[in-house]
Formats: C-alpha cells, structure tokens, sequence
C-alpha cells in the first residue's frame, strides 16, 4: 500500500474514475428500483447486479483508502495538530500511523464481508 | 474576517491556522465533503453489511427487513438520514470532479455560484428521497 500511495497521479486517476463508477452503478440501481424494483430474487439471483455490486465494494474501498489517507495526512501532522495543543504534534506521526491501520483493517473487513455475503 | 481578507491583512508569510479562519461556501461544501465521506466509511457502509445481509438471507427475512422498514419509524428515519449523508458526499463529489476536469471554473466568484448550485440542487434531492422513502 505504502508504494502505490507514492504515485499521486495513479490514486488521483483511481479516485475519480472509481467516483464515475459509482455514479453508473446508482443509475443502474435507480432504474432498476423505479422499473422492475429491487426484490428478493434481484439481489441474489442477478448476476450483473452481484458483479457490478461486487465491483461497486472493491472501488468503494480503494476510493475511501485514498480519501482517509488524504485526510489523515492533512490533519494528523505534527503542524495541524500543533494547533490544538503541543503534546498531540509530539505524537502526531504514531496518531496518523493508528489510524490509518485501524481504516485498513475495516476497509478490508468491509471488502471481504461484503464479497461473502454477495457470493456464498 | 473571510480566509481571502486574512491573506490580504498579512504582508508576511504565516501559517495559517485552520482553526481559526472563516470558511467560504465553497470550502463549507469541501471539508463537509470530507466529513460526509469519513462517516459512509465509519457509519453507512458498516451498517449497510447488516442490512444486505439481512435482505439477502431468504424470502422471510427480505420480508421482515420491509415489513420492520415500514412499522417501525427509527429504522426509517436511520435508512433515510444515511441515505442523504450518502447523497451529499456525491452531489459535492460532482462538483469537485467537474472543477478537477476543468468543467466548471475554480475562481471564487464561479465556485461560489457551483456551490450554492450544488445546495440547491441537493436540497431538492433530499425532498424527493423523503417523497419516496417516508
């Protein structure tokens, strides 16, 4: 993870078109809702919905690893912090670094619960 | 004293502390952009496992999540008030993506009118969900 967040253009790119993504999938989900309407069998039978929903989850979490990376390097600094109080700059880096392990970790259980739930 | 006025009172480089400046509109919609984003991350998806897999399970418990959805009111409102935090992240995402694109212009005066555009046009969204949804 650590090497692909040092491309900024690649996480960049990824953001935005996983976000064009998401905004196909809803319309999808939208027209679905006000033609044949989501029901029992739509969300465990249809394949193009278990796939695309599929998809959906594993962009949705590389979509928010970028974003809460963004966030906590911009607010979890020794700078920022250091606005609040000078104990909290002193250990800024160890808060950003739990933080960040805590939103991989259910990032990831997210992604795995969402994919078994889909599929098994 | 607005984020621009204070840039324009100092004739020195600062630091400028967030804390303590005036937000423009379109800095409002950004950080509660940021903010609607880290709650779908921390509140809507994990709660939304619950209720796919409750809707996903069999026939019986599709019917008792829709039967629970339409009697009992605070998992109405709890559906609809993560909706709507959902709905904000992406009407604001829109328009940051249109303004990365260089779709709408990124000078104050435009992004000002984007942003209140963007207010808008998501309040009437919100009308509309609670039209369909309550």
């Amino acid at each position: 993870m650590g090497n692909v967040m040092k491309s900024g253009r690649l996480t960049w790119y990824l953001q935005r078109y996983s976000a064009l993504y998401f905004i196909l999938f809803l319309a999808y989900l939208e027209y679905t809702f006000w033609t044949s309407g989501i029901t029992f069998q739509f969300l465990t039978s249809d394949n193009l919905f278990k796939a695309s929903l599929s998809i959906f989850i594993l962009l949705a979490c590389a979509h928010a690893y970028i974003g809460l990376w963004t966030v906590g390097t911009d607010y979890l600094t020794k700078r920022t912090l250091g606005f609040i109080s000078p104990s909290l700059s002193a250990s800024a880096d160890t808060l950003r670094k739990i933080y960040e392990a805590i939103f991989t970790l259910l990032g990831a259980s997210i992604a795995i619960l969402y994919i078994s739930i889909i599929w098994f | 004293m607005t984020f621009v006025t204070f840039l324009m009172t100092q004739n020195r480089p600062i630091n400028i502390n967030l804390l303590k400046i005036k937000l423009p509109l379109s800095a409002f919609l950004s950080i509660t952009h940021r903010i609607s984003g880290i709650l779908i991350f921390f509140l809507v998806l994990p709660l939304s496992i619950l209720a796919f897999s409750e809707l996903t399970q069999n026939q019986d418990s599709f019917d008792n999540f829709m039967n629970m959805y339409h009697t009992n009111f605070g998992i109405k409102f709890g559906c609809i008030v993560l909706i709507l935090i959902f709905q904000y992240h992406i009407f604001a995402g829109i328009r940051h993506m249109l303004m990365d694109f260089h779709i709408l212009n990124e000078s104050l005066s435009s992004s000002y009118r984007s942003a209140v555009t963007t207010l808008v046009l998501f309040a009437i969204n919100a009308l509309l969900t609670l039209w369909v949804m309550l």
